[in-house]
């Protein structure tokens, strides 16, 4: 187990308060025991990472396995709707949902920046055990460095995931066909917003929480019952972007129905106000999903019975390639717009 | 030009070193600066980056709202003559 | 959005732009002045509906378009400087000055900051008593009672390390300069309702009258664009040429006077460099002596020059002459080929309120057409 062989990056003893993490808790000493024994262990205990070990020993019966991993650096680390450790765990866990796999077990590394407080660590981690046991995984090996003071924005944590794969899921770009549908399982925009007023900087409050939330049981049931060609979580870059990758990737345009579009009025206004695209802002807790026109409705019946999809709508669909754009958008005004690439980072505008 | 967005006022903060009024954007909330403009709670009012330019007549937006209504109804009216 | 809803009724919107229709017998040239409202023209796709009646031409009022590329290095000369933090709106972040933007400025260690008001600045100062904080402040009329604000409040306060770098236009400068140049020639003006908002609208009716121009004061919404339209198409169709106000919700004929002493206190008209139009007599503003203490341009005069680097920009797209209307971006051989948002060549691709970034997202509807969606 790597708990047990942590070394700090910085590993000289300083005189920080008792509730606060110090670098000597990265240090491989009797410190750095305690925050493991009293903080880490307790969430996420399970067989597994009893073992203790410098890794994690376990079988897997099914050969088709999906791996993924992803950091989360996000500030604040607290917001509405959930802190940096359900993201660590529902962002990974999606990604695993979107390759068709059931998500079974994860991996926690945390970068901790000296004087961080125990009680805004324990908040974290205990986030992050009640995001896992929802979705039903077991973190089962990890990592804890600490960093002077200055070096990190509080906490970092990687989680990497694996899972395993029926073999008759398959879910590729390539499998997109003109004419198929596609759906959002949620609202758009909440996630992002919900951060960017969290985020002082903006003085803005709205009452919108985000949509993080681990979405392997609702995408289970819709890949085994129905044949999903393909889906996204469209995070980072917004739908805007997810959709552009998409297009790329399969060769065909994207039509998107802005009367279709569900864009929560608060989230509207908060772009209007900000100047910014919603199509552009990040989510945490929907998928883009792309089936074939007849399994439309089926789709939608199976996502309207979960709380995190009885807002999953139809908001486009897949053409032939045209040389005209990637993505394009059908106004409310009866015309087309070119939906681009988010172009750099969302900022507010004067003009 | 310059982006600009309605807003209505909630609130009014005369204490601070400029006067600030808590504005509503259907939903979501921000402390604008109100400083050079006479406004009362309910009113409402034009924000550009973080300002109150101006003040929104809303009786003035409802009587201009319903004299180019009288219009197209005329015009609409005229459509349907045509046809006729 | 409060009090917009009625403003984006789809068949109120189409009955008027049939009224429009009806009432033009030629097509008639319209320049819309603000930015803001080229936006709201081409989202909408108004343009192609009014395709018979309207020919709009789209002016220069995107003021992060024409901030001049010198402004942009003497901020990166004094972002330069570790005491110096530099504050500035985000659609300045992107803009290309002679040799890189603020973006690159702030990756190479200079401490700039993107705010949502200049307002923001007076904490950030406090905060920051050892620095000097620079305020990177360009606008039109509209933003110009925020650094008024800015400035008499840092002197109330007695802080001594605020500072703005200005760069302030005003709009009637701009369009005296515009309609003695031949080329751009429109048969009337929907005037930006957001500067009116703060100037009211006294001063175009001089512009007016002396270049034989109907101006409508319009506002940003769809259905107030179009309500400005047929306005200006009632005024060009009975040969009437006077200032009409169609924003009336928002905008009174006189300036409020409380903003209008603010101005006679804080600012005074001089000449000014624009990008795309070199330097206009009168076609900005600059700040009072009274305030030199705070401004950038004078005080920091010696660290604005700091900085320069061996490459030029070397972009030689049209994005000048598309600016002050004089040609539209279709024309421009970089356009949606090598130049996207993504990766823009000249100022008006960058900002998503420049012509050409308009162009590129909302004006490929005949292109579209043409693939039979």
């Amino acid at each position: 187990m790597k708990y047990n062989t942590m070394k700090a990056v910085y590993p000289s003893p300083t005189t920080v308060s008792e509730n606060k993490v110090q670098l000597a808790h990265g240090g491989g000493g009797k410190l750095m025991q305690q925050l493991i024994k009293d903080i880490i262990y307790p969430a996420f205990e399970n067989p597994i990472l009893n073992q203790a070990h410098d890794g994690a020993v376990f079988n897997m019966t099914e050969s088709k396995i999906a791996m993924t991993t992803d950091s989360f650096v996000v500030n604040p680390l607290f917001f509405n709707g959930g802190n940096i450790g359900n993201l660590a765990i529902n962002g990974t866990v999606n990604d695993l949902c979107c390759c068709g796999a059931t998500p079974r077990y994860l991996t926690a590394s945390f970068i901790i920046e000296e004087g961080f407080s125990f009680e805004k660590l324990r908040h974290i981690v205990n986030a992050m055990k009640k995001s896992a046991s929802e979705s039903g995984v077991d973190i089962i090996t990890g990592d804890t460095k600490v960093v002077q003071r200055g070096l990190c924005d509080g906490i970092y944590i990687n989680t990497c995931g694996v899972g395993t794969i029926k073999e008759s899921v398959s879910i590729s770009s390539d499998r997109i066909k003109t004419d198929d549908v596609l759906i959002i399982s949620g609202k758009i925009g909440e996630h992002g917003i919900s951060i960017l007023s969290a985020r002082n900087e903006l003085g803005f409050d709205v009452d919108i929480s985000s949509d993080t939330a681990p979405l392997n049981k609702m995408i289970g049931e819709l890949v085994e019952k129905i044949d999903v060609h393909f889906m996204r979580d469209p995070t980072r870059g917004g739908v805007a972007s997810t959709l552009n990758e998409i297009a790329e990737q399969s060769g065909r345009q994207i039509l998107l129905y802005e009367e279709l579009l569900p864009i929560p009025e608060a989230v509207n206004n908060a772009c209007e106000m900000l100047g910014i695209d919603p199509l552009c802002v990040a989510n945490e807790g929907c998928i883009l999903i792309f089936v074939s026109k007849e399994d439309e409705k089926k789709a939608l019946d199976i996502l309207h019975k979960y709380e995190a999809g009885k807002n999953a709508c139809r908001i486009g669909e897949v053409r032939n390639v045209t040389s005209v754009a990637n993505v394009i958008m059908h106004t409310y005004m009866d015309n087309y717009r070119v939906i681009d690439h988010f172009s750099g980072e969302q900022l507010p505008r004067i003009c | 030009m310059c982006l600009a967005v309605p807003g209505k006022i909630l609130s009014i903060n005369d204490n601070s070193e400029l006067k600030m009024a808590k504005v509503d954007f259907g939903g979501v909330q921000k402390y604008v600066c109100v400083e050079w403009i006479d406004i009362e709670i309910g009113e409402y009012v034009l924000v550009h980056a973080g300002m109150a330019i101006s003040k929104i007549d809303h009786d003035e937006a409802l009587r201009s709202l319903s004299v180019w209504e009288e219009l197209l109804q005329k015009t609409d009216k005229i459509d349907v003559d045509d046809y006729e | 959005m409060i009090m917009n809803e009625e403003y984006r009724d789809k068949h109120k919107i189409i009955s008027l732009i049939k009224a429009i229709n009806k009432k033009a017998t030629r097509r008639w040239k319209i320049m819309e002045v603000c930015g803001g409202q080229t936006n709201t023209i081409l989202k909408s796709g108004i343009e192609e509906l009014l395709l018979d009646s309207v020919e709009f031409i789209h002016g220069p009022g995107c003021p992060v378009c024409i901030t001049p590329e010198q402004k942009i290095d003497e901020v990166i000369s004094l972002s330069t400087i570790p005491e110096n933090i530099i504050l500035t709106f985000g659609d300045m972040m992107r803009v290309p000055g002679s040799f890189k933007t603020l973006n690159e400025a702030k990756s190479e260690g200079g401490d700039i900051r993107v705010v949502y008001s200049p307002i923001d600045s007076i904490k950030i100062a406090k905060e920051n008593p050892d620095k000097k904080v620079i305020f990177f402040g360009i606008g039109f009329e509209t933003t110009m009672p925020l650094y008024a604000t800015l400035l008499l409040c840092a002197e109330k306060l007695s802080l001594r390390n605020l500072f703005i770098l200005h760069s302030l236009y005003s709009v009637t400068g701009i369009l005296n300069s515009l309609f003695i140049d031949e080329m751009i020639n429109p048969d009337a003006v929907l005037a930006a309702g957001h500067v009116c908002a703060v100037t009211g609208y006294d001063d175009y009716f001089q512009i007016s009258s002396s270049y034989n121009k109907p101006f409508v004061i319009a506002g940003f919404e769809v259905f107030d664009i179009l309500c400005a339209v047929y306005s200006t198409i009632e005024m060009l169709e009975s040969g009437e040429c006077d200032v009409k106000n169609e924003y009336t919700r928002t905008v009174g004929k006189k300036q409020n006077s409380v903003v209008k002493s603010v101005f006679e206190t804080v600012y005074e008209p001089a000449n000014q460099k624009l990008r795309g139009f070199g330097e206009l007599s009168n076609g900005g503003y600059r700040l009072k002596e009274r305030f030199e203490a705070y401004d950038a341009g004078s005080c920091l005069r010696s660290e604005l020059n700091k900085f320069r680097d061996t490459k030029k920009n070397d972009n030689y797209c049209m994005d000048s002459i598309i600016m002050c209307g004089k040609a539209i971006p279709t024309q421009c051989q970089y356009f949606a080929n090598s130049c996207t948002p993504m990766t823009p060549k000249g100022v008006s691709m960058v900002t998503s309120e420049g012509i050409c970034a308009a162009y590129y997202k909302n004006c490929l509807n005949n292109t579209i057409k043409k693939y039979e969606i």
